[in-house]
């Protein structure tokens, strides 16, 4: 994908993500511009006092802290900290560090890029993208502790908007997700996402917001609504809405959120959100096929 | 009918306790895995951890 949004060293710009103002801004003395994939460009926002700040710039080379890792997730990234500093590292399998994310209180993070191993793996790759990007998943991870503080956290869901509300189904990977959100859109319903849905505690309710991370179905919305109801989402030979037990309904909910159980606090601020949620709202199971008539069934339960 | 009563036919009948387990995923959980958004991009099936190739894509 091309990206569409790219920052000149000594720009900035500004998305708003699930209710929270992002501000990026590359410093001068970056080698190259700070690209941003095609799906955030629809995330832009005028200014405003941001709630999270990515400050990014390059060095030639930048070293790993030695401070030992908090989680390493075995793939491409792991987590340190270091005197109450937390620092994501993302790495390629081959070349070493790509890019490291700092920061004190998850309201300011320094975004330092390695020029050697990057362009690298450029050259070894397509040999046209001189731009730094985040490589995945660095952009949920360091929303994750700010969304947390803003009473939010993101969900492994599609979700879609019927007579004004948000309507979420969750599901792990597999559980047909995108293949509901086809089902859907061929309905006529707007689509929020159909992989990742933002959810924000608002007075006694919560709210739905789209994401720019999206599945094979590449639904990607800025969009957002007051929640309506949250199912979890169970493949079958026929559309039925479940009522099921609560306890196990909210269990399964937690099971799809994203948690970033290295982090205490947060931890607890999103165990917290799912009990809210699980208590304030419709939470059932959804089962569905690949027949017509879903809408009927989500209209007479919504 | 009488207020026992009506509180007698109101109250859950008793369900022995169990346990369910629930399937957790940590490369889900903890957005460790990476499941590229443009297979034909990046030349790598769908789930494909971002250490094989170095994927860049944003995607789920």
């Amino acid at each position: 994908m091309r990206p569409s949004l790219a920052i000149p060293p000594g720009g900035s710009c500004r998305l708003s993500i699930a209710g929270l103002t992002v501000e990026i801004a590359a410093k001068l003395t970056m080698k190259s511009d700070f690209e941003l994939p095609g799906d955030l460009a629809s995330f832009e926002t005028p200014p405003a006092t941001p709630d999270v700040s990515l400050v990014v710039d390059s060095r030639p080379s930048v070293g790993a802290t030695t401070a030992p890792a908090v989680y390493d997730s075995g793939l491409n990234w792991l987590l340190r900290e270091e005197s109450g500093r937390r620092v994501f590292e993302s790495y390629h399998i081959h070349q070493g560090l790509l890019v490291s994310a700092a920061t004190q209180d998850s309201r300011r993070y320094d975004v330092l890029f390695h020029e050697e191993n990057w362009e690298r793996i450029w050259s070894l790759t397509r040999g046209d993208h001189p731009g730094f990007q985040l490589p995945y998943p660095m952009h949920q991870l360091v929303l994750l502790a700010p969304l947390a503080r803003e009473s939010g956290f993101l969900l492994h869901a599609s979700g879609a908007v019927i007579d004004g509300q948000a309507f979420v189904f969750a599901g792990h990977s597999g559980d047909g997700k995108t293949t509901l959100s086809r089902l859907l859109a061929a309905e006529g319903l707007e689509l929020l996402s159909d992989e990742r849905i933002a959810l924000r505690k608002q007075g006694h309710g919560f709210r739905a917001y789209g994401t720019p991370w999206p599945g094979e179905g590449e639904i990607i919305s800025s969009a957002s609504y007051p929640l309506g109801g949250v199912f979890i989402l169970r493949k079958a030979d026929r559309h039925r809405v479940r009522e099921g037990r609560p306890s196990l309904l909210a269990a399964e909910l937690l099971s799809r959120a994203i948690v970033p159980y290295y982090f205490g606090r947060e931890t607890r601020t999103i165990l917290g959100l799912v009990h809210d949620l699980a208590t304030s709202t419709p939470l059932r199971e959804l089962e569905f096929s690949l027949s017509d008539g879903l809408l009927p069934v989500l209209a007479s339960a919504a | 009918m009488s207020n026992n009563e009506e509180a007698r036919r109101s109250r859950k009948t008793y369900g022995k306790p169990e346990v369910r387990r629930i399937e957790l995923r940590p490369e889900e959980s903890l957005a460790a895995g990476c499941k590229t958004l443009s297979s034909s991009e990046s030349g790598q099936p769908s789930g494909t951890p971002c250490t094989v190739n170095g994927c860049f894509d944003i995607g789920s």
